[in-house]
């Protein structure tokens, strides 16, 4: 639970995040909006932006909002609810304990790096979004408590997918604004210091803004039933969802309530262009499945969208027509601001003080730059790397043995039943507490997830690249029809050119498999330390995130990495050639190191003693088959086989 | 659904579009042995919103006060014990139980275990019904079924097939009936359903993204208005909600009478055939699913419309999968009875 923090560092002393502020703001002004995934690389103050909007909300706007953060290893009984153990003991009666779902009732519920969750965790929370309930059907209990929350959470773009289906529950969906520049980020951690050195004193500073702020949002609120969506608006919307091939329906009701809510907090009744390129910008072009689908052809001729004229029209506008409950000093501001400077609330001038700075909450000032969020955010979230880490002991609780105890977890619930029917006789005379013998004891047992991620790394170049590809993705459907046996999820890097692409993130669906792997790049050279890099980075993921297996297997016909040629390039490329082995070596020790299980196959047309791919093989500890002529159902029971040698070894 | 939480339901009747969807569930509502409903589809495109909204639309039944299961009062068989043993003096009218198995359930919740308050106090043994008994008679709905944990799965199944759940847990040792319509929905994306629960699904219904500017517009404008006020929705919808109630009513009376001639029969045994289907089950689906579709349609035998309306929902998650086929199987389907029916 949450008492509300004495002080948090003012929403308006943030630097930067102009478009995620307006749109946790939108979230106060209709709570239906549901919520804010803000997604961007660690480091850069996601979590002190969410706190910051709480500890706004709590002194600000509405003093009993509880503010609910949910942790990475959150088990079912504390998210939904469980049994009270200390009061059930005591009392000899059942009690409930509430889960953090029930607690955020009226509030906000924080989950920082929703990714990490647990599958099930992310589905408690979508059930009880959806239902305006929380459900608890656990240990013994069923209870409901209706509960209504803004869900705030951050994502850090990792190998991992950010579950989507959660995600779209919320209306908008942010990513990290482009980097803000050195300045910037200067006063960005002035700020911080200060903050850190005496927080009492910025919080001072900006209190009466931080009231200021407050006020709009009560402005907003009331205005908001009043903002009408005519047709024409909703026609808009309903258009530029067709436009970005936005899947579903319910994002286009979001992206209305989120034109409306803009627009309120601008102290208008009518909803304009500015509103909804924000609500486009926010809502509807993140969603957008023509960039997921085909990122490849869209990269190249991708659907005009239809913001930037909008946002021509916005700043034609200028100031707006509602000044209202402007600030004064907002307004001033306004007059001092470049006129092209629409870069989330830079400022061209490098040694001002917040006091110069254009605010990038002025709803009426210019438009933060919405437009790189139109371009394919879903592609970025899917990129980058994190170091290993290990957990051990997760996985989920599916039902209580009994068994020898130690070193388990003990389930509480099964336990006491157990217990219960005894109690009469183990209790002497007029006694209330609960006896619970050794026999009684339960202990849980947690579900592992069987399953294999199975990572391919097809070389994608070469003469063969087009026949190896293929293969691979009949392998790769093949591998999916089976998963629901075993839960497994399936990966596919491709390695070509300069650089090793995940065309597929590990998941355990065909449809998306067979929708990823449409597009199948061939050509170039072969940087097989990039690909090696690449898997490595998903194992990892992998591993963090709970007991998964992996097995990473390489496609290649080993010819040498890079194409000899006899051309004055000639020596520069053995050079070159001479790095990428190093590479490979030093890739290929971590491998052995973490003991990851790999495979090698060699699509050679003839066998010789000495190829690049045996020696690969040998370097990285991995399994070597030679297969000249692959096709998806051989390679398919190759992988099976050698997965089933290896998870019998451990 | 069970209203324990009086959040206002969005009427049945209001959903646009998604019509493959709201018949497989009226048809399923008016005839329970079709044996539930699978929606699989885009995320957003309003899956769980038309599942719960349709208890609501359904005729309110007759069951025994305060049981647990709730007995039908005039049934001779398939009761729980109380009820088979005593009179059953008093009957109440309840909403068909639209019961929620949320993904967190454990299993002594859903099966059912021992109540462990009153083991506590007076030292006795009594069992304290799940959610399989809470569904009795209506439906079980699991929202994302293809993250269902396999132990889940596994209990469902065993239940669904039979309609009694055992309980032997704990030491406490008991049988009660569970017939419910299992009804799921999910993406396709999240992974993929084992086929013995895929094949436990009656029907299947597809459910696609509306494209259509003039009916997106509308959707967002009923919502609108819902939201903003869902009392004066509902009411506004009240009337379309009752005829529909009553139409599925007559339908429920008269779907046992409805006639099928052999000719159709045949059809949809060489329709099954033609399309490579194991097992009867698919058959003996379409046919339920068309005598109920004629008696929705207030016929009173079965024609080709019928056929060729359900053999889509009945038999597009039985087809053998082709790892590289792209296609929705639908069209497959379509195919086929465009051949065999339509001549």
């Amino acid at each position: 639970m949450s008492t509300p923090a004495p002080y948090y560092f003012p929403l308006t002393a943030f630097v930067g995040y102009a478009i995620a502020r307006r749109a946790l703001l939108c979230t106060l002004v209709d709570p239906a909006l549901r919520g804010v995934l803000l997604s961007g690389p660690v480091g850069t103050g996601k979590s002190e932006l969410m706190r910051s909007f709480g500890g706004f909300v709590q002194q600000h706007v509405d003093p009993d909002a509880p503010f609910v953060q949910v942790p990475p290893g959150v088990t079912d009984d504390r998210l939904l609810g469980g049994l009270d153990l200390d009061t059930s003991l005591a009392t000899g009666e059942r009690r409930e304990r509430r889960g953090l779902l029930a607690e955020a009732d009226g509030g906000m519920l924080f989950v920082d790096d929703l990714p990490l969750l647990d599958e099930h965790a992310i589905a408690s929370i979508a059930g009880a979004m959806e239902l305006g309930v929380a459900i608890c059907e656990r240990e013994g209990l069923s209870v409901r408590h209706r509960t209504r929350f803004i869900l705030l959470a951050t994502a850090v773009p990792s190998e991992r997918e950010t579950p989507f289906w959660l995600a779209d529950k919320v209306a908008f969906l942010v990513m990290q604004e482009r980097r803000i520049d050195a300045d910037l980020a200067h006063m960005m951690i002035t700020r911080r210091e200060r903050y850190t050195h005496s927080p009492a004193m910025l919080v001072r500073e900006y209190q009466e803004r931080e009231a200021a702020l407050a006020a709009r949002v009560a402005t907003a609120r009331m205005l908001y039933p009043f903002v009408a969506a005519g047709p024409v608006v909703l026609r808009q919307i309903a258009e530029a969802s067709v436009q970005f091939s936005v899947e579903g329906n319910r994002a286009d009701i979001l992206a209305t309530k989120a034109a409306r809510a803009h627009a309120a907090l601008r102290g208008s009744r009518t909803i304009e262009e500015r509103d909804i390129t924000f609500a486009i910008a926010t809502v509807l072009a993140p969603r957008s499945q023509a960039v997921a689908a085909d990122a490849e052809r869209a990269a190249h001729d991708r659907p005009t969208p239809p913001t930037p004229q909008n946002e021509q029209m916005a700043r034609e506008e200028g100031a707006g027509d509602a000044p209202g409950n402007e600030s004064e000093e907002q307004g001033e501001r306004m007059q001092e601001e470049p006129q092209d400077g629409s870069d989330g609330g830079a400022s061209d001038d490098p040694s001002a003080d917040s006091e110069q700075v254009q605010d990038p909450l002025d709803f009426n000032g210019e438009m933060p730059d919405v437009e790189q969020f139109i371009d394919g955010p879903r592609r970025s979230m899917t990129s980058g790397n994190r170091g290993v880490r290990l957990q051990w002991q997760r996985g989920r609780h599916m039902r209580s043995v009994q068994t020898d105890p130690s070193g388990r977890r003990i389930a509480i619930g099964a336990t006491l039943r157990a217990a219960a029917p005894h109690q009469r006789t183990r209790r002497r005379g007029g006694e209330e507490r609960v006896h619970v013998r050794w026999e009684d004891i339960r202990v849980k047992r947690f579900s592992e997830r069987a399953g294999t991620l199975f990572i391919f790394c097809v070389d994608a170049s070469g003469s063969m690249a087009r026949n190896r590809m293929r293969e691979a993705k009949g392998t790769v459907t093949q591998l999916l029809q089976e998963a629901y046996v075993n839960r497994d999820s399936v990966a596919l890097i491709a390695f070509r050119g300069d650089d090793a692409e995940l065309l597929l993130p590990p998941t355990p669906s065909v449809e998306r498999a067979k929708r990823s792997l449409d597009i199948l790049p061939t050509g170039g050279g072969t940087p097989l330390a990039a690909a090696l890099t690449k898997a490595l980075g998903l194992v990892a993921a992998a591993r963090r995130s709970g007991s998964e297996r992996a097995l990473v297997i390489i496609l290649t016909d080993g010819r040498a990495n890079v194409p000899m040629s006899e051309n004055a390039a000639g020596m520069i490329r053995e050079i070159r050639r001479q790095h990428v082995q190093q590479e490979i070596d030093r890739i290929a020790l971590v491998y052995r190191r973490e003991g990851i299980s790999s495979l090698v196959v060699d699509t050679r047309q003839t066998y010789g003693v000495q190829s690049d791919a045996v020696r690969l093989a040998e370097k990285i500890g991995a399994r070597y088959y030679f297969l000249p002529r692959v096709d998806a159902l051989g390679l398919a029971a190759v992988v099976r086989a050698t997965n089933a040698g290896t998870s019998a070894a451990r | 659904m069970t209203n324990d939480s009086n959040i206002p339901i969005y009427p049945f009747v209001a959903i646009v579009g998604q019509e493959e969807l709201k018949r497989a569930l009226t048809l399923a509502a008016i005839e329970p042995a079709i044996g539930g409903v699978m929606i699989m589809g885009h995320r957003g495109t309003g899956k769980s919103t038309t599942v719960r909204a349709l208890a609501g639309t359904m005729p309110r039944i007759a069951a025994v006060e305060g049981c647990a299961f709730n007995c039908a009062p005039e049934a001779t068989a398939g009761l729980c014990e109380r009820c088979s043993d005593a009179g059953r003096p008093l009957a109440a009218t309840i909403e068909v139980p639209m019961v929620d198995l949320p993904l967190g359930a454990t299993e002594d919740r859903v099966a059912g275990t021992i109540d462990i308050e009153h083991a506590l106090m007076h030292g006795a043994k009594r069992f304290e019904p799940g959610l399989l008994a809470r569904a009795n008679r209506g439906f079980l709905y699991v929202d994302e079924v293809n993250l269902l944990e396999d132990h889940l799965v596994d209990l469902l199944l065993d239940v669904a097939a039979s309609g009694v759940n055992v309980v032997e847990r704990e030491g406490i040792s008991v049988r009660h009936p569970a017939r419910f319509a299992l009804v799921g929905s999910g993406n396709p994306e999240e992974g993929e359903l084992r086929p013995q629960l895929l094949d436990r699904f009656g029907l299947h219904a597809a459910i696609e993204t509306e494209h259509d500017i003039e009916r997106r517009v509308e959707i967002i404008k009923r919502r609108m208005a819902f939201d903003d006020n869902a009392a004066a929705f509902i009411r506004d919808w009240q009337g379309p909600t009752e005829e529909l109630r009553e139409r599925i009513g007559a339908a429920q009376r008269c779907v046992r009478d409805v006639r099928i001639n052999d000719g159709f029969l045949s059809m949809i045994a060489a329709l099954s055939a033609a399309l490579d289907i194991d097992g009867h089950r698919g058959e003996l689906v379409m046919t339920r699913a068309a005598r109920a579709n004629a008696a929705l349609e207030g016929r009173d035998a079965v024609t080709a419309v019928d056929v060729r309306l359900v053999a889509p929902m009945a038999l597009r998650h039985r087809l053998r999968k082709d790892p590289l086929e792209m296609a929705d199987p639908g069209s497959r389907i379509a195919q086929a009875v465009e051949k065999i029916v339509m001549e």
